[in-house]
């Protein structure tokens, strides 16, 4: 009697699960920098071309896809705070990237982007106005427009924040994901909200 | 009604949905590996627009985007890039590198009306692209240095007048780009 060809069983299943998720590609390095954070603050003013001397360094860790809307799990580290009491050095992030397919944004989205002056690093900011709006910029009292296909971000903590007061408005090309959940740690799970800037923008 | 039960109870559910969930997989891993490869290695590309005559038409150009120089960071004067569109995100355009940061170009601000030309430096981290056809093409003439995070591949190699149907792969992830 013959035997039967043995059904795939449920081990192997998971397995090629597994190996699907892996396979869709960590774009960047798995490798996170633990403990001392000077080491990569060096880096950062040595690249940084004049005038910062913080900024927020994000790392992404992997790069999932669940069928076509993509998922990003990033950690953030660095020595200054972007968003107060948000997120701090040490959090891991979950970015979604749906947003980037038809680059729809709201205000008060918080966002991932790559650095104008340098791609390969990744920054977190806060979005607060979208193309063909009138933006104050503070401490002048001029008013700028922010041209078609860019946007403006600013870092919750302004006085320590290199943003688009420093760079100007950004492509909306460079945002990379929108942040969407803080996974780690576990005292501070949970969504990172909106907060819509008050009395910044006008509309025309 | 039993000999129905009994029938239906007789199909062998397991194997069928084990075979069913492989083959699945299967064509899934198949998907995965075509979309990794087309993201983060190599891609075709249809272009069309005027903006880059001579050297691609003005519709029907199949060309061939390598991905990986740009992540390396090897993109030079000279090279035609893929980027998205500063001025509309959901726009791939086609223009070639004229300009790296730091470097100083020269360009002439409106060709078909006068000789004036104005000199740039390239700031930090930004590129400096043209069409060759600078009488009908919006560039860094107009938006100015792009950022070197938009590029998203170099153009190496074009088939021309390779719309002619069954020709192209079609696996779907072809993009429509306007070279203007």
């Amino acid at each position: 009697m013959t035997k039967e060809p043995r059904m795939m069983g449920i081990a192997s299943r998971r397995k090629r699960i597994y190996l699907l998720l892996a396979c869709t590609g960590a774009r960047y390095s798995w490798i996170i920098e633990h403990g001392n954070l000077q080491p990569s603050l060096v880096n950062s003013q040595e690249e940084c071309n004049g005038g910062c001397n913080w900024r927020l360094h994000f790392r992404p860790l992997c790069d999932l896809h669940f069928g076509d809307g993509r998922i990003h799990v990033s950690y953030v580290y660095g020595l200054q705070q972007r968003l107060g009491r948000v997120l701090e050095p040490g959090d891991f992030v979950l970015a979604e990237m749906r947003c980037i397919e038809q680059y729809k944004f709201s205000h008060g989205d918080v966002i991932l982007f790559k650095c104008p002056s340098n791609h390969k690093q990744l920054f977190v900011k806060r979005l607060i106005g979208l193309p063909g709006e009138w933006i104050q910029v503070p401490g002048s009292l001029k008013l700028t427009k922010i041209p078609e296909g860019h946007c403006w971000v600013e870092g919750d903590n302004s006085a320590r924040s290199w943003d688009s007061r420093a760079f100007g408005p950004i492509p909306l090309g460079l945002v990379q994901g929108r942040v969407t959940h803080i996974i780690w740690p576990p005292s501070r799970t949970g969504r990172v909200e909106r907060k819509i800037p008050e009395g910044r923008i006008s509309p025309d | 009604m039993s000999s129905f039960v009994r029938r239906l109870a007789g199909i062998p559910w397991r194997s069928i949905a084990g075979d069913a969930l492989s083959r699945v997989f299967l064509v899934a891993q198949a998907y995965r590996a075509v979309h990794v490869v087309d993201q983060h290695l190599c891609s075709l590309a249809v272009g069309q627009g005027p903006s880059m005559l001579p050297a691609m038409n003005l519709a029907g150009d199949v060309v061939a985007v390598d991905r990986v120089s740009v992540r390396l960071g090897r993109v030079a004067p000279d090279d035609v890039v893929l980027m998205i569109s500063p001025e509309d995100p959901r726009k791939s355009i086609a223009k070639r590198v004229v300009g790296m940061q730091g470097d100083s170009v020269t360009y002439l601000v409106d060709p078909g009306n006068s000789d004036a030309s104005k000199t740039v430096v390239v700031p930090q981290g930004h590129v400096w692209v043209q069409g060759d056809n600078p009488y009908a093409s919006r560039d860094s003439r107009q938006f100015g240095a792009v950022p070197y995070g938009l590029i998203t591949g170099k153009i190496f190699c074009r088939e021309a007048d390779a719309i002619s149907g069954a020709n192209i792969l079609l696996y779907g992830s072809i993009s429509w780009d306007t070279s203007n």
